[in-house]
């Protein structure tokens, strides 16, 4: 067994209470190397692509890379996979935290849930024993609450646990699985698959050690990263700010989504920015498993109706744009408790803010009215309604049953030309990156397999100028800027690479915010981290290798669940141009875009239908995959 | 003639000035991109530029009493 990984995964099947321990091969790990790769391996042996994503027969799959629980910067992931309730599309979400490394150092690499237990029940893995538990109790409970309770049960407060909250138990399709009530496995509706299978918990205590190959080189790359990364201007500005310190260079150059991604500019961006969450209610800086880059920010809010619990952490750029600028809301502390609410729920906060401006805009345009809304004015910059509709989102009250299906399946049902407004792309809204003033970023959009995810590569702007982050990924082959707003070869060539290279991240266990081009580690030292790690002799070619055989896995499982050419789009939006801001007027255009994507089928190996050739399949050793 | 740099957010970093402005006199015909090389923020820094209010590159131009707002480079996340 290669070092880095324990060398055991277990399947656990709900319905029947029974537990298997599995001990792959040498080949399978080196080939899959964890995380996205082993989802979809299991998806694709084991689930059929026809399968209800909430129903007994999808199985809820955690899975370890082979560099999660590595004392170095950013290695702390873990990826959570099935299919997808959302999406009907293969399903993936990592998170970081301390979960993955806990459940390595208990003895497994990953685990695969599978069937439907009749009872709330909750998986509690102490090192060798694995004990399925009564959840009764638990069941109704926030985050915060269980936690507590199941800690006091078996007598331990460093237990760590992964759960769902009430989002997922009512199968809100884009409830999310969160550790540490404050690291999310947030998209792609991973929650309510838990949910389904009346899984509330999944709580850790390990004792053991993970095994690497050389420790003292790990050491070494540890030490070199501490003491260049305050130097990497990315690196520091996460140390300084977190992710929210993106919110006012989005807005400075036009692209922070605003009233629904109709504009590009928010007056009231300042208000909601990393520098305003610091100087106000910024309680410390936090952060997941040995890491120093620390991006993480706890909240503390002490006000009667918005108190917020810095247990819950704080709310990150995604999250205060998405109830933020998307809703024209400019309330700091309205947005730290919208995300303090969500992960007491368990609610992707992308989603769940994406759902409330879609709501906002059906208003604005006579779609919905205030009936519908049971008497609340559903408008932009009404911060009144944001906590109230998480609310009922998270219980599938009244109006919050309909959102809770995700904004696709509303506009379905609402019908009056909502579908016309939808931001979606294989059902999943948009995260807060603009793809008119990135285009790169709208390429993964649209190609993505887990839908609209704006961490399938490094966006356009970190390569558009000679400069430090340029220059990160020269040992990946890309030599030149590209202009953010190219849609040519390059631009494909570009995004296919990191793409690659940032599929082997969800491979292995690594966060983006480690590694170059949005860390500071260079490329080559990754590479040493894993030879390190694993013993092998592992070079980047292989490494690139795995990554896109992930992303040819992942697009089989879609094919045989039916998507087509056709989802790989983006929405009307984005081919309109912005209405306000610094870039007003920019668009994508349309046939220019499409010419992109199927410049990328043709590169990837892939038919004019985007379907990988045989001979791709080949070359990447994925002859048993049938499509 | 005379510009002023505004530094924004972690640029500030670079600056004496706690609130990240810079004053500096340059010559007629100064580009952006020269002005950058002044100040010590590494190349690439720099992620959106805005001019007086309008979004430019490092070959812009400045004139007297020209603002210049420097963002950091923003890669997603």
């Amino acid at each position: 067994m290669a070092n880095g990984y324990i060398g055991k995964i277990a399947r656990i099947n709900l319905t029947t209470g029974e537990i298997n321990i599995e001990k792959p091969d040498d080949l399978f790990y080196r080939t899959y190397i964890g995380g996205k790769g082993f989802i979809a391996y299991y998806l694709l042996k084991e689930v059929p692509a026809d399968t209800d994503p909430l129903g007994e027969h999808n199985k809820l799959i955690f899975a370890c890379g082979v560099l999660t629980g590595v004392p170095a910067a950013g290695m702390p992931r873990f990826a959570a996979g099935a299919k997808s309730p959302l999406t009907g599309a293969f399903g993936q979400s990592d998170a970081g935290g301390f979960w993955g490394p806990e459940l390595k150092k208990a003895g497994y690499d990953g685990l695969i849930i599978e069937g439907k237990s009749p009872t709330p029940v909750y998986l509690y893995i102490n090192d060798d024993e694995i004990q399925i538990k009564d959840a009764k109790k638990l069941w109704g409970l926030d985050t915060g609450e269980a936690q507590e309770a199941i800690r006091r049960e078996n007598g331990s407060n460093s237990i760590r646990i992964a759960q769902i909250g009430i989002g997922g138990e009512n199968l809100v399709r884009y409830s999310c699985i969160i550790n540490e009530l404050k690291h999310a496995n947030g998209r792609n509706g991973m929650g309510a698959v838990m949910g389904s299978k009346k899984l509330k918990a999944i709580a850790v205590k390990g004792s053991g050690k993970i095994p690497f190959a050389d420790e003292n080189k790990i050491k070494g790359i540890s030490k070199k990263f501490l003491e260049i990364y305050m130097n990497n201007p990315l690196s520091r500005g996460l140390y300084e700010y977190g992710t929210a310190g993106g919110i006012a260079g989005q807005n400075a150059a036009g692209i922070l989504p605003t009233r629904n991604f109709i504009n590009g500019e928010f007056g009231g961006a300042k208000n909601i920015s990393g520098e305003t969450m610091a100087d106000t209610i910024i309680k410390k800086r936090e952060g997941c498993y040995s890491c120093a880059v620390r991006c993480k920010r706890a909240v503390e809010v002490q006000e009667e109706g918005i108190s917020v619990d810095s247990k819950f952490g704080g709310p990150e750029y995604e999250t205060l744009a998405a109830f933020g600028s998307l809703c024209e809301i400019d309330d700091l502390k309205i947005i730290a408790k919208a995300n303090e609410l969500c992960n007491r729920y368990g609610l992707d906060t992308i989603s769940t803010g994406c759902s409330i401006a879609f709501a906002m805009e059906c208003t604005s345009r006579g779609i919905l009215n205030k009936e519908f809304f049971e008497g609340m004015e559903v408008t932009f910059g009404n911060s009144s309604v944001i906590l109230p509709m998480i609310e009922k989102i998270a219980k599938r009250e009244g109006f919050g049953d309909i959102l809770a299906e995700g904004t696709e399946a509303a506009a379905k049902k609402i019908g009056n030309g909502a579908q016309d407004i939808l931001l979606t792309v294989k059902g999943q809204e948009l995260p807060m990156h603009d793809p008119r003033g990135k285009t790169g970023v709208g390429i993964g959009y649209a190609v993505s397999e887990s839908g609209a995810d704006h961490m399938r590569a490094g966006h356009d702007t970190l390569f558009s100028k000679e400069g430090f982050s340029l220059d990160s990924v020269k040992p990946l082959g890309i030599l030149e800027p590209v202009d953010v707003y190219d849609l040519s070869s390059k631009k494909v060539r570009n995004f296919i690479y990191l793409h690659d290279w940032w599929s082997f991240f969800d491979m292995a266990g690594i966060c983006d915010f480690g590694p170059a081009p949005r860390g500071a580690m260079p490329v080559n030292d990754v590479v040493e981290l894993l030879q390190a790690a694993a013993g092998w002799d592992i070079s980047l070619w292989e490494i690139m290798k795995a990554g896109e055989r992930s992303i040819n896995m992942a697009r089989c499982f879609n094919i045989k669940a039916g998507l087509k050419k056709g989802d790989d789009m983006l929405p009307e939006r984005l081919f309109e141009p912005l209405k306000n801001g610094r870039q007003k007027g920019t668009s994508i255009n349309k046939d220019e875009f499409a010419r992109a994507i199927s410049l990328y089928y043709s590169m990837m190996g892939w038919n004019e239908d985007g379907i990988p050739l045989r001979s791709k399949l080949g070359e990447l050793n994925l002859d048993w995959v049938e499509i | 003639m005379e510009v002023t740099i505004q530094l924004i957010s972690v640029l500030k970093r670079h600056c004496g000035d706690p609130a990240g402005k810079i004053v500096m006199t340059v010559d007629e015909g100064t580009r952006i991109g020269q002005v950058l090389e002044k100040i010590p923020i590494v190349k690439g820094e720099a992620g959106t530029i805005v001019l007086n209010s309008k979004l430019v590159q490092e070959d812009a131009v400045l004139r007297d009493g020209d603002v210049v707002e420097l963002y950091p480079v923003m890669g997603g996340g």
